[in-house]
């Protein structure tokens, strides 16, 4: 532990030694802050150049990125074998760290406040200056690159110079940014994602790139059921003239239904809910049973009163499906009181998914509960939001990432710095 | 409980924190801790109210993450008074606590019981709190940092106790805010597939990092001449980013189809 945290302060001036070194020359050894900045804005400067000449950085793919990710493991042991030297002692040093900051910072904040797109194959002519220099697709950018692959450098040298076992935090902090950047940066080009859509009740091991290229998977899924569960419809005024519904300050205008509360104002009426069927099938209009079919709909009886004529109104309204169009009730001549269509509250897909190597896994699939098989992982993606609950199809994304389990150690490692960095407070992370 | 309840909790808390002030200023801590608390205690049973009436966390729309804002930044700024005696620190975090309850009494917006598959996540409750309490630690360090600046330029050297206070709450506050990235990004690769993908509150999120990171590193090993004052503005910076993640980005014309607008 230290005495005093200003003792612990590298570079930090004595009052004698100020005047001295406030004449220092630049580029002296060790390089402090003037020299960090000038190096981390050349390596940005290579950056934008590099895009102007080159067009963005091609993707790194297996085996490169073991390479790559090697040679960064090498640099940090060669940073410990030589940490007495000046090159190791500068990689880990603050003032280049918040250079580095700044620099990631600063190219952040630009993405933040501009629109990215996708980066141009090549440079070309007609490119405006923005693009041309990356700046418009900047996770895919040179410049970004640079300033990426330096900050690991460093990251690299800080843990293996500056390590110390009384200093949890710092390590774990450090350690943990270095695994889940290497996973993130080098790993980037080895991820894949594809988007298949399977029919119910059927199989389908193909997939359909953006381009409209069709690629065979590995495996085959085969969809046995499809179900959505749904929250209880919210309804809207629609005007009978226009079609168009009634709005407040400009947001759409809408009742949600709710058994515990039944009452309520919408527009100029109160609402009241004398019943509700979140599943329901129409005798007539004005008969609505409940049911456990899934081509179901949902159903509510209200009673409506105008608060500027007085008049009351009531009857069914509900949602659609397939066969039959959503049934407002009408209210007087002027308005439809509406069901809109409902939000989802869980879809699930039953599965059988088969892989190349005759694994046989039978399961379902939701969102947040993907399936894991082999090397790939399959997430509930979407469904024909049209037809709701009678979506004849199920989308799926599906993800392969070699380097997970390194990003996930690093994020565990992160993780418990930051713990560490909250518990220990000021006094001992270090 | 429904939002109604609001109407008559928001003052009862407000009033309870208008005490509290009031016997800070007057210099008498524990009763200005414990009304502070009460004050605090009541938003928190309006939360865990409507917790139970929503049949889901209160943590979805901009009014419900408000409430959580007031309730740290109450709860916050009367435990660290507590311990350090700072009347600022409790008043300034009365007052923020105020200013969201009274724009939920205002301005309330339209609630809805809807929670979508991806928000329904063992990661959600985590991942807002720890969003909700850095932004309220940060704040508070935000706000040290400028009264440190002024104290330098008045008296020309800076106040001990300011000093450790801004170190621990950086140290606090950026550890909070990592927290809410990583089990953002836990949350996002469970969900989607992917761990980060350059949302642009995602984007903010990572700016807001770099300035409290900034401070961190700059306290280090300070530069020579202004370096002290030069770490004592990354803070401030840092809280108008953070307030750009939270409040600002859906505005921006980068933040087209984000994930995060509510
Ligand atoms: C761009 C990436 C980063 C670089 C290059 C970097 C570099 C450094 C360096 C050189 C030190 C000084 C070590 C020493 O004096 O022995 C340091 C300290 C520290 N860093 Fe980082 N760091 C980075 C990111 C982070 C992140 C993301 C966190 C936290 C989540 C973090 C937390 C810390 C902590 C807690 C200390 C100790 C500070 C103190 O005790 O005053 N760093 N870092």
């Amino acid at each position: 532990m230290i005495a005093s945290p200003e003792a612990c302060l590298e570079g930090a001036p004595s009052a004698s030694q100020a005047a001295s070194r406030s004449a220092r020359p630049m580029w002296r050894r060790p390089w402090g802050y003037p020299e960090s900045l000038v190096v981390v804005g050349a390596i940005l400067a290579g950056g934008l150049t590099a895009e102007w000449l080159l067009g963005p950085p091609p993707p790194l793919v297996w085996p490169g990125s073991l390479f790559a990710a090697l040679g960064l493991a090498a640099a940090a042991v060669a940073g410990w074998l030589g940490r007495r030297g000046r090159l190791a002692r500068f990689f880990s040093s603050t003032p280049l760290s918040v250079a580095l900051i700044s620099a990631v910072g600063l190219l952040s904040l630009l993405m933040g406040l501009t629109p990215q797109a996708v980066p141009y194959p090549s440079p070309s002519a007609t490119l405006g200056l923005g693009a041309k220099l990356g700046l418009n697709h900047l996770t895919a950018s040179w410049p970004l690159t640079a300033v990426y692959l330096t900050t690991l450098l460093s990251l690299g040298a800080v843990v293996t110079v500056r390590f110390s076992r009384r200093r949890p935090a710092f390590v774990l902090t450090h350690l943990g940014l270095w695994l889940l950047l290497v996973a993130a940066g080098v790993g980037a080009g080895d991820r894949a994602r594809e988007i298949m859509r399977v029919p119910e009740g059927g199989l389908e091991w193909r997939v359909m790139r953006s381009g409209g290229e069709i690629v065979e998977m590995p495996l085959a899924i085969r969809l046995d059921d499809f179900d959505l569960e749904e929250y209880p419809a919210r309804l809207a005024l629609i005007d009978h003239a226009t079609g168009q519904p009634q709005t407040a300050d400009g947001r759409l205008e809408l009742w949600q239904i709710d058994p515990l509360e039944p009452r309520g104002k919408l527009g100029d009426f109160d609402l009241e809910l004398l019943t509700f069927l979140p599943k329901a099938v129409s005798v007539d209009k004005d008969t609505y049973v409940q049911t456990v079919a899934s081509a179901a709909v949902q159903a509510a009886k209200l009673k409506a009163t105008s608060r500027s004529t007085g008049e009351s109104y009531e009857g069914w309204v509900s949602t659609g499906e397939s066969f039959r169009p959503p049934q407002p009730l009408k209210l007087g001549d002027g308005w439809l009181l509406a069901m809109t269509r409902p939000e989802p509250r869980r879809f699930v897909s039953k599965v059988k998914v088969f892989t190349q190597e005759g694994v046989e896994v039978e399961d379902t699939i939701e969102v947040n509960k993907p399936l894991k098989i082999g090397s790939w992982a399959i997430y509930q993606r979407d469904y024909d939001s049209g037809a709701g609950r009678s979506s004849s199809w199920s989308g799926f994304e599906l993800v392969k990432d070699p380097w997970l389990p390194m990003a996930n150690a690093g994020l565990a490692l992160l993780s418990a710095g930051s713990l560490a960095m909250i518990v220990t407070g000021r006094r001992r992370a270090g | 409980m429904s939002w109604s309840w609001h109407g008559y909790l928001a003052p009862l808390s407000m009033a309870l924190w208008l005490l509290g002030v009031l016997m800070a200023i007057k210099k008498r801590p524990w009763l200005a801790f414990w009304l502070t608390l009460a004050g605090t205690l009541v938003t928190g049973l309006f939360i865990a109210g409507l917790w139970v009436r929503l049949e889901r966390p209160p943590m979805r729309t901009m009014g419900e993450t408000r409430l959580w804002y007031s309730f740290f930044l109450s709860g916050a700024g009367a435990l660290a008074y507590a311990r350090r005696r700072f009347a600022w620190l409790l008043i300034f975090g009365c007052l923020l606590a105020s200013v969201f309850a009274v724009i939920n009494v205002v301005k309330p917006e339209l609630h809805s019981k809807a929670l979508m598959p991806a928000l329904q996540s063992p990661f959600f409750i985590p991942h807002v709190t720890s969003y909700m309490l850095s932004y309220a630690v940060l704040a508070a360090s935000a706000l040290a940092s400028a009264l440190q600046l002024r104290k330098i330029s008045a008296a020309g050297v800076p106040d001990k106790s300011l000093d450790d206070f801004i170190d621990s709450s950086v140290r606090t506050g950026l550890g909070l805010l990592m927290l809410g990235l990583l089990t953002g990004a836990a949350w996002a690769k469970e969900a989607w597939g992917h761990y980060w993908s350059w949302d642009p509150k995602e984007t903010w999120a990572l700016v807001t990092a770099a300035a409290f990171l900034a401070y961190l590193h700059l306290r280090r090993s300070p530069p020579r001449g202004a370096g002290r004052r030069l770490a004592l503005l990354a803070p401030p910076l840092g809280l108008v980013m953070l307030m750009i993640t939270w409040l600002g980005v859906s505005y921006l014309p980068a933040a087209m189809g984000s994930v995060h607008i509510y």
